[in-house]
């Protein structure tokens, strides 16, 4: 049963991602300013109880699913893989006086909203600045990847703080 | 033995992460090196024919601009229409007119497009099946888009300016002066034209389009229009700002040019080499 929620989250974040995301960007003349990055979501609601290893091959496959539909193969993947070795280390940082529960999922359901907020900031704000060094291969234009960082963070942010708002995940 | 088991059970991700992200490494420079693999590409079928079907849909939202957008072609070509019915003759023979013809254009829709990235690809509907091979130039009504790059049997994918490989070779209409055309990753509205040389003259509002000296774009196709020009200090050649005449985000029906002489003209010049 786990199994199959975890499949379906995995479809409906690649989808959301390419089919609606992908269409949004924020640009001007002299810059473009970024765009919505949805499927970490997907990274982040991972159970609790998975061990590292299957946390890394799991956000591998989103992130190379999402690379498809991007043509940027590796990209997405390598932003992804971070974020998911990154996890356990914010997780700890986070974790509250009584410990986490092993059947808990860091969601609104199991932890605080502020709690997620946290989270999901830490997380997203990892998988953004990784993305986009990736995407631009050099540290050269570290003032377009900080301010692509800063953009997308802010739009992204809002979209799945609401969303962890409406949608209970378990 | 065991220890070094003990060493793979307690560190294990690391090494996992490790391989991982080596692997990532590895995809990208492959994929910045041309060698993109095809299989997974959005030229297979599967998301190819998916991105099809999300944009059938997606069209109904967008008949009413489409139609004003086609209705305005229409008018264009009518009106050459009868600019040429106008002229009293024609100086060659039809028949042989006709024959001479040596490029063929292939009506395209996009199906898959970017604007975001640095390097950006546009997917079309159109493959080997309807004539379309790799290294055709591709145009909008408005100018020129990009280069066909991978070809299956129903789909193309494009390498359009919005990639930082792109290189166009432009032609500033007022003197003549050819330049390479590419784009810096920022605004998907503004080209960098470079290679002219500081002895001529170059101004605000100079139109640039395709030269005719490669066999992709017909002559006088438009590229941009100069916004700006700088000339780098100890440079001999300026740094010009081009915007484009071509919404990319909103791209919908381009034309892929099949030109029957582009074989020759390739071969005839390698010899060269």
């Amino acid at each position: 049963m786990d199994q199959v929620i975890i499949l379906i989250r995995f479809v409906i974040a690649v989808l959301i991602q390419v089919l609606v995301c992908k269409q949004i960007v924020l640009f001007t003349d002299d810059f473009i300013h970024g765009t919505v990055m949805f499927y970490p979501i997907f990274i982040m609601l991972l159970p609790l109880r998975y061990s590292k290893s299957v946390i890394l091959l799991l956000s591998f496959l989103v992130g190379i699913s999402v690379d498809i539909f991007y043509d940027s193969l590796g990209v997405h993947a390598g932003a992804s893989v971070v974020t998911a070795f990154v996890r356990p280390l914010i997780l700890k940082i986070l974790e509250p006086d009584s410990g986490y529960s092993i059947k808990a999922i860091p969601s609104k359901h199991y932890f605080r909203i502020i709690w997620f907020m946290q989270y999901a900031a830490l997380l997203l704000g990892t998988h953004l600045l990784v993305y986009f060094s990736l995407e631009a291969f050099s540290f050269v234009f570290w003032k377009e990847i900080i301010l692509k960082t800063i953009v997308t963070f802010g739009l992204s942010y809002i979209i799945l703080v609401i969303h962890q708002m409406l949608i209970n995940s378990r | 033995m065991r220890s070094l088991l003990l060493l793979l059970l307690r560190y294990g991700h690391v090494l996992l992460f490790l391989t991982l992200e080596t692997f990532c490494f590895y995809l990208i420079v492959k994929n910045n090196d041309y060698q993109r693999s095809v299989l997974i590409h959005s030229s297979n079928m599967i998301s190819g024919n998916l991105m099809d079907r999300v944009n059938s849909w997606k069209d109904y939202f967008r008949l009413q601009e489409i139609n004003d957008s086609i209705a305005m072609e229409n008018a264009r070509l009518r009106e050459r229409l009868l600019y040429f019915a106008q002229l009293d003759k024609i100086p060659v023979d039809t028949l042989l007119a006709k024959e001479n013809s040596k490029l063929e254009i292939i009506p395209a829709k996009v199906i898959n497009n970017s604007i975001q990235l640095i390097n950006n690809y546009i997917t079309l509907n159109k493959g080997k099946v309807d004539g379309v091979d790799k290294r055709m130039g591709v145009v909008a009504r408005d100018g020129v888009v990009g280069v066909i790059e991978h070809v299956s049997d129903n789909f193309s994918t494009v390498l359009p300016f919005l990639n930082s490989r792109s290189r166009i070779r432009g032609m500033i209409r007022r003197n003549g002066a050819i330049g390479s055309v590419s784009w810096d990753g920022r605004s998907p509205n503004i080209l960098i034209m470079e290679g002219i040389p500081k002895y001529l003259s170059v101004q605000q509002g100079d139109t640039v389009l395709t030269s005719g000296y490669s066999t992709l774009f017909p002559e006088g196709y438009p590229i941009g229009i100069v916004t700006e020009v700088t000339l780098p200090r100890g440079s001999n050649t300026f740094v010009i700002k081009l915007r484009t005449p071509v919404s990319m985000a909103e791209l919908k029906y381009v034309y892929i040019i099949s030109n029957k002489d582009q074989q020759e003209q390739l071969e005839l010049e390698s010899l060269n080499q």
